[in-house]
């Protein structure tokens, strides 16, 4: 199972690699909307993080792209709440859920476990 | 196998299969019979026939005998004869054996079966016999068209003899199938009553059955019914449910309509819902939320994140045109029905009382922060000082209320009255600034803010009493935070040991130019407020970004208590006038070749008359008059001919007015030019003269000379004098 990690912040980046690291064969990062495009383009991730506030393109185009690319990813939103209509924009374009930054790595498995469950299910 | 196939509906299947069974039961029995009923008709016809017959073929007998007895033609008696012959034999021949005859209603062939039944055979046995004997004697005319004597007399004579013995047995045999024609009949009557009556019952239980089951369907949807109005009557939570379409329910808890002051809810759209206590914006977002529950593709368990209505402010007008603001709390959690349908559950928890009180909780702790950081700075100051401080903050705080309290009374004047309670607050804010007391002098700074703007407001319209209504609430706010520190003073109760607050306070490094620390020590003994200006300096320098060093002297031995507040003002007003426009940044300094380290000097003398002079004076600057003359020409005292008119006197003239500064920005020490007409009116005070020195870039000097004894002075603010000492050059 693939992951890929949308997020401009390396900190970010980092600290979701190393949380979830262990539950997939394979891992990517992308720093912006249109590197995330794609990487999902080529690399067809099962799930992906993605930052809603990045430069370029943002999270919300993004996801609206990959979802219409690959419509079975499942997206997690992981960011700040500075906007719920945007997070919530997000969810309608297609996002299974949403984790609000900061975060702790039990928060981050627990909701990443969830989108495991069910693609381990299809 | 039923109650796997059908489930709770096998007794409606059961009923009504039944009740098909007996309908169609008795239309087969109909059929059957009905047809049974028509078949007999026929035997019943046609042995009626053959009754007819026997008679008709007794009449052919004796017309022939008749005819030829005359020698008349008997040909057509003889085929009447024969005819009749034929037809009886075949229907009794059918009778006996079943077959084809011709129908005497109709005249088209029929089937009928042989008579089985035991009284109809023997009726049969004894026709047949006496058939046969019919036969005998019939048979000779059969054969010829010419018949003999010798064969029409004894046929004659054998029919004439039997023909009545034979009608009386088709006569019987009639009757046998009347009988059995009405057994039939009879047998489908009862039959049909029968089926009709099964069905009628079964119908009837079907009915009666489904009647039950309604009434206790009725009565548990009752007591459902009862049960959720209870539930939805008696818990605290506003609850309802809310469709795919943005509908919200039928059914929705009391409470709910407690929390938003009315009763149309059901069957609302959910939009216009909130739109009633909640802004568009708010509005939209929270609409969209609410389909994200019916969309297939999201985790429910990880949106509640982006819910807009978790602890949201609504606005719930009442019946009087009153609004009421509560704090709302919306959950939601999809929920699948009976039918398959899904709804979302919304429950609506009003969180006001829990958000006041966590508002409570945080002033609360705000205040214990507040209190305890007054603590750490009530604790170095000398009892008196504080007592002082706040002795003179009340009054102060009390004169601006009474000159507020004038300006509901007063329609006019209110320029003049500003710039009394500028002065006044001016002052406040200094003896705050020097204590360390930030939150007083930031209480203090803010009022003057509202001063200025309300001095801005009148250059435009006139002003009225409830223009000063902001001061009012700011003004109750200083107060409150003068009792706070009031109520913390009072709780420490004889907190100061002057032992103590020598050694908390130290000695400042680079500050004093006493030249022993005995010197020091003399200071904070006798003058004790004085001494905390060395520290105000420093700090105060430290946020202006420049170095600076204050010298006092004439301070080691004990001051009028009186004296030293008017003069303790004056020097404080000066310090921040030093510091915001006299002392220039190190950088600066060094490129005029001055030290590096502003030095600005404090010194008090008198002599053995009470004649006292007062010096204040820096190594800045100096008056920066251009800087005056720009002021007075943007602020449009003066026109830009006028001031460039002004000398250097009159220009340091208008500097003692309101409202002229040299500073470019306001902080909470200097820029509104308050404090040198503070200055100016202490001076008024004093009875004083006051002589200014200033040469540019390099000193500013101001020189304070009068009489004092401590019955002179005054505390009551006056208006600054037309005239005035002033010396500068």
């Amino acid at each position: 199972m693939k992951l890929m990690i949308v997020d401009d912040s390396l900190i970010i980046r980092n600290k979701i690699n190393r949380t979830l690291l262990s539950r997939f064969s394979k891992v990517c990062r992308a720093e912006n909307g249109q590197q995330a495009i794609d990487m999902a383009t080529a690399e067809r991730p099962n799930v992906v993080t993605m930052d809603l506030t990045m430069p370029e393109v943002d999270g919300v185009e993004a996801i609206e792209k990959i979802m219409a690319i690959a419509p079975e990813t499942h997206i997690l939103v992981i960011s700040a709440l500075a906007d719920k209509a945007t997070a919530i924009k997000a969810l309608t374009l297609g996002a299974y859920g949403f984790l609000c930054k900061p975060f702790t790595e039990r928060e981050l498995s627990s909701a990443i476990e969830r989108i495991i469950d069910i693609e381990l299910c299809k | 196998m039923f109650s796997t196939l059908f489930g709770k509906y096998r007794f409606l299947v059961i009923s009504i299969a039944l009740f098909l069974i007996f309908d169609l039961g008795v239309l087969v029995l109909n059929f059957y019979t009905s047809g049974k009923i028509a078949e007999q008709t026929e035997l019943i016809n046609s042995a009626a026939r053959q009754r007819t017959l026997t008679q008709q073929m007794s009449k052919a007998t004796l017309y022939i005998k008749s005819q030829k007895l005359q020698l008349w033609v008997y040909q057509s008696g003889l085929d009447e004869l024969r005819d009749h012959y034929r037809t009886f034999g075949a229907a009794l021949q059918a009778f006996n054996q079943g077959g084809t005859i011709v129908s005497p209603s109709t005249g088209l062939p029929i089937s009928i079966s042989a008579v089985s039944d035991p009284e109809g055979v023997a009726i049969l046995s004894r026709a047949n016999s006496l058939w046969s004997e019919f036969e005998t004697a019939i048979e000779p005319l059969m054969i010829d068209t010419l018949v003999s004597d010798d064969e029409i007399r004894p046929a004659s004579s054998f029919i004439a003899a039997n023909n009545l013995k034979m009608f009386a047995l088709m006569d019987e045999l009639t009757e046998f199938f009347k009988a059995t024609s009405e057994r039939q009949t009879n047998l489908l009557r009862a039959a049909q009553v029968i089926g009709i009556t099964l069905a009628t019952i079964n119908f009837f239980i079907i009915l009666f059955h489904f009647l039950g089951q309604l009434r206790v369907r009725d009565q548990e949807i009752q007591l459902k019914q009862h049960e959720s109005d209870q539930i939805l009557s008696t818990i605290n939570e506003g609850v309802f449910l809310l469709d795919r379409n943005m509908v919200m329910s039928g059914q929705h808890s009391k409470q709910l309509e407690k929390i938003f002051l009315t009763r149309k809810v059901s069957g609302r759209k959910f939009e216009r819902f909130l739109a009633r206590y909640f802004p568009q914006k708010t509005v939209n977002t929270a609409l969209d939320f609410a389909k994200l529950y019916f969309r297939d593709h999201i985790d429910t368990a990880l949106i509640e994140d982006v819910n807009p209505l978790k602890r949201v402010e609504a606005v719930i007008t009442k019946k009087g045109g009153e609004t009421e603001t509560k704090y709302l709390d919306f959950s939601f959690a999809i929920l699948s029905q009976d039918d398959a349908r899904q709804v979302v559950l919304v429950t609506v928890r009003d969180v006001s009382a829990k958000i006041l009180l966590e508002a409570q909780d945080q002033l609360n702790a705000d205040e214990l922060e507040q209190q305890m950081a007054l603590l750490t700075q009530i604790l170095p100051i000398p009892r008196t000082d504080l007592a002082a401080f706040i002795d003179d903050s009340r009054s102060g705080l009390d004169r601006i209320n009474l000159l507020l309290k004038d300006t509901k009374q007063a329609s006019g004047s209110y320029e003049a009255m500003l710039i009394r309670i500028a002065r006044e607050t001016h002052k406040l804010k200094g003896n705050a600034s020097v204590l360390n007391f930030e939150m007083i002098a930031q209480g203090h700074h803010l009022f003057e803010n509202t001063i200025e703007e309300i001095s801005r407001q009148a250059k435009h319209r006139t002003l009225n009493g409830r223009d000063f209504l902001p001061l009012t609430m700011q003004l109750k706010q200083n107060f409150a935070s003068l009792n706070l520190i009031e109520g913390v003073r009072d709780k420490l109760g004889d907190y100061v040991d002057t032992s103590l607050n020598h050694v908390t306070r130290g000695t400042p490094d680079n500050r004093l130019e006493l030249s022993t620390k005995k010197s020091l020590d003399e200071l904070a003994e006798q003058n004790p407020k004085w001494f905390e200006l060395l520290a105000y300096t420093q700090k105060l320098a430290a946020q202006k970004g420049i170095a600076a060093r204050l010298n006092l002297r004439g301070l080691n031995t004990p001051l009028n208590s009186q004296l030293s507040s008017e003069l303790y003002l004056i020097a404080v007003q000066l310090l921040h006038n030093s510091l915001a426009h006299g002392l220039e940044s190190e950088e600066q300094r060094l490129e005029l070749k001055k030290p590096s380290l502003g030095e600005i000097s404090v010194s008090i003398s008198h002599d053995k008359r009470g004649n006292y002079r007062f010096l204040f004076e820096d190594d800045g600057r100096g008056f920066d008059y251009e800087r005056i003359r720009s002021e007075l020409v943007d602020r449009k005292l003066l026109d830009s001919r006028e001031a460039k008119a002004l000398g250097n006197t009159a220009l340091v003239r208008y500097a003692f007015k309101d409202a002229i500064s040299t500073q470019q920005n306001v902080d909470q020490t200097a820029g509104r030019g308050v404090g040198l007409a503070l200055v100016w009116q202490q001076v008024k005070a004093l009875n004083a003269k006051l002589k200014i020195r200033s040469v540019s870039n390099e000193f500013t000097q101001f020189i304070i000379d009068f009489s004092y004894s401590p019955s002179e002075t005054s505390s009551e603010i006056l208006d600054p004098p037309s005239e005035s000492v002033l010396l500068a050059s």
